[in-house]
């Protein structure tokens, strides 16, 4: 289990932004903790499911960082999934 | 005695060029300090400035100049004139004392080392005149903000925020380390003289002083302008640089200096003049829009001056185009979200009224930037003023040091992807907010490689403790000095607008 810092967005957001999570928390958790520096504060909440994309793909949402093989410092962008 | 007319003198006092018979050429002036690119040494004796004055008669001006100025000051000392100025225009005024009073110092260092390295004398003595403006500049701008002590303690930046670890002057610092100090004369007077001060200065110093003077800050707008007088003066050392490296076949050499500079400076431009222009400065007195007066003065003006010396527009032309069209508003919108982290305090500058004037001279304001505003604007109706602090830190480039706003860019329709540009060295991950950041730090990777962005030194535990507030102590922020919005939020207190 380790920390990792990772450059973050939420879809519509106007900058990047540091996000520090744990490499063993699963995508879906990751856009939940991303949407809490973003949505309500910066964009409005909207309904659906939030998802994880990285490299244009959207992750599997029951899948780790680590299992994925996301590193520190990649660029990840949390959606509502519609 | 009848005096002589100068020009009937002056290209003899002027001509201190020698051929020297005890040392070499390259002692006097190693290349590290002046890299001549093998043009001839006689050949720069040819250097000729434009304008033309000698030291009498700067003498002269220059007393006249501060007479002028000094009178202004002391007659508004004496009123009331700055208390009652609108709080967005203050803060303008503290962010510009901040982040140029001591740039100006770091100015007549670069101007020094073109006094003595620059290798024509005639040179030499406009590089001399220069080092005395910008010791000018960073005196009075000093002066007058000392003065605001009493009424404003933030001007205190004036002096003080080159002495910080500030993210906003870490960028500035960047900069100016890039362009004035680590730089050899013959790039310098391309970047500094000709890029940074003869295309970018005036958008800040003629642009704002028009709207000083319609707010009626006589003694910001007299003050900035009689600097922007020395400004026109010293930054000829540019042309005639720029004129010998294009007759002796270096006009790719000049291309890429002026590239990379004109992009650096765009950037920290658009930081500083944006929000200014656009956000701080009351609506009724923006005299032109921040895009506008880029248009006019970068655009028109300078431009202007590429196509007469035969040279092209940087290869990034449209990309800075487009971003006039939204980048400023992007980090605007971050210096204020950021707010604490500031020694001024920002003017969110997003009443119904200026929403719509954004939208006028920004089409797509409002769908763009207008949705965040709203969100903001309802946490601060809502009495949930925490929703309106950030939790976190944007990450900045590894070249400009400020934040990333390709997720503006890429909302806005003008970037293909929010993704950060990246670069790994040597075990290290580098990261970009735009081609040509990249391109610049790869051009001269060692040059910059070796450098912690604010982002790195958080990271590798230089900021301790790795919190907001220890990252806000690590950037020289008391709390008393922490920015916060100027109006005190009041206009959020007015109809909600929906993001058309």
């Amino acid at each position: 289990m380790a920390t990792i810092p990772l450059q973050a967005t939420f879809e519509g957001n106007f900058v990047i932004f540091l996000a520090l999570v744990e490499d063993q928390a699963t995508t879906q958790v990751i856009a939940e903790q991303l949407a809490q520096h973003v949505i309500g504060r910066l964009l409005t909440p909207q309904n659906g499911v939030m998802r994880l994309r990285y490299n244009n793909s959207v992750l599997p949402v029951d899948k780790t960082l680590a299992e994925i093989g996301i590193g520190p410092m990649e660029f990840v962008e949390a959606f509502y999934d519609a | 005695m009848p005096r002589l007319e100068r020009t009937q003198w002056y290209d003899l006092a002027r001509d201190m060029n020698w051929r020297f018979k005890y040392v070499t050429e390259e002692e006097v002036f190693p290349n590290q300090l002046c890299d001549r690119r093998d043009i001839p040494d006689e050949a720069w004796w040819k250097w000729d400035e434009p304008y033309k004055i000698s030291y009498g008669e700067y003498v002269h001006n220059q007393v006249n100049k501060d007479a002028g100025i000094y009178s202004v000051k002391g007659a508004t000392s004496r009123s009331k004139m700055f208390e009652q100025l609108d709080p967005g225009w203050k803060s303008a005024l503290v962010a510009h004392y901040g982040a140029i009073t001591l740039a100006e110092y770091q100015a007549a260092m670069s101007e020094a080392r073109m006094g003595r390295f620059g290798r024509a004398a005639a040179w030499r003595n406009m590089a001399t005149y220069g080092t005395l403006d910008e010791l000018r500049h960073s005196q009075i701008q000093a002066y007058f903000s000392h003065a605001l002590l009493q009424k404003e303690p933030r001007a205190d930046w004036a002096h003080k925020a080159y002495h910080t670890n500030n993210w906003a002057i870490i960028a500035a610092r960047h900069l100016f380390d890039d362009i004035f100090q680590a730089n050899e004369v013959v790039s310098t007077a391309l970047q500094l003289t000709f890029t940074f001060e003869t295309g970018f200065t005036n958008v800040q110093f003629l642009g704002l002083a028009a709207d000083a003077m319609n707010i009626g800050d006589v003694e910001f707008g007299a003050l900035i302008s009689s600097i922007q007088t020395d400004e026109a003066r010293h930054a000829q050392q540019g042309e005639p640089t720029l004129r010998l490296l294009i007759e002796h076949g270096k006009k790719d050499v000049a291309q890429k200096l002026i590239d990379h500079a004109l992009w650096r400076s765009w950037r920290l431009f658009a930081l500083l003049t944006g929000p200014a222009m656009d956000y701080y400065t009351p609506l009724e007195h923006r005299s032109m829009s921040f895009k506008e007066f880029m248009e006019e003065w970068l655009v028109k003006q300078f431009l202007d001056q590429f196509r007469d010396f035969g040279l092209e527009k940087p290869w990034y032309w449209n990309q800075f185009l487009d971003e006039l069209n939204w980048y400023h508003h992007a980090i605007h919108l971050g210096l204020w979200y950021w707010r604490p982290t500031l020694w001024w305090n920002p003017d969110a500058g997003v009443a119904p009224e200026e929403r719509d004037w954004l939208e006028t001279k920004y089409p797509g304001w409002h769908k763009t930037f207008g949705k965040h505003w709203d969100v903001i604007s309802e946490n601060v109706r809502q009495g949930k003023r925490e929703m309106t602090y950030p939790e976190t830190f944007p990450i900045t480039c590894n070249l400009c040091q400020i934040p990333l706003a390709t997720a503006a860019g890429h909302a806005a329709g003008y970037l293909q992807s929010p993704a950060p540009l990246m670069l790994n060295h040597q075990g290290r991950r580098y990261v970009f907010c735009s081609q040509p950041c990249k391109w610049i730090f790869e051009q001269n990777i060692e040059r910059f490689a070796g450098h912690l962005s604010i982002i790195d030194r958080l990271l590798t535990g230089l900021i301790q403790p790795p919190t907001v507030p220890g990252a806000l102590t690590y950037m020289g922020l008391a709390p008393s000095e922490y920015g916060d919005d100027a109006t005190g939020y009041t206009w959020a207190f007015s109809p909600a607008r929906v993001a058309l």
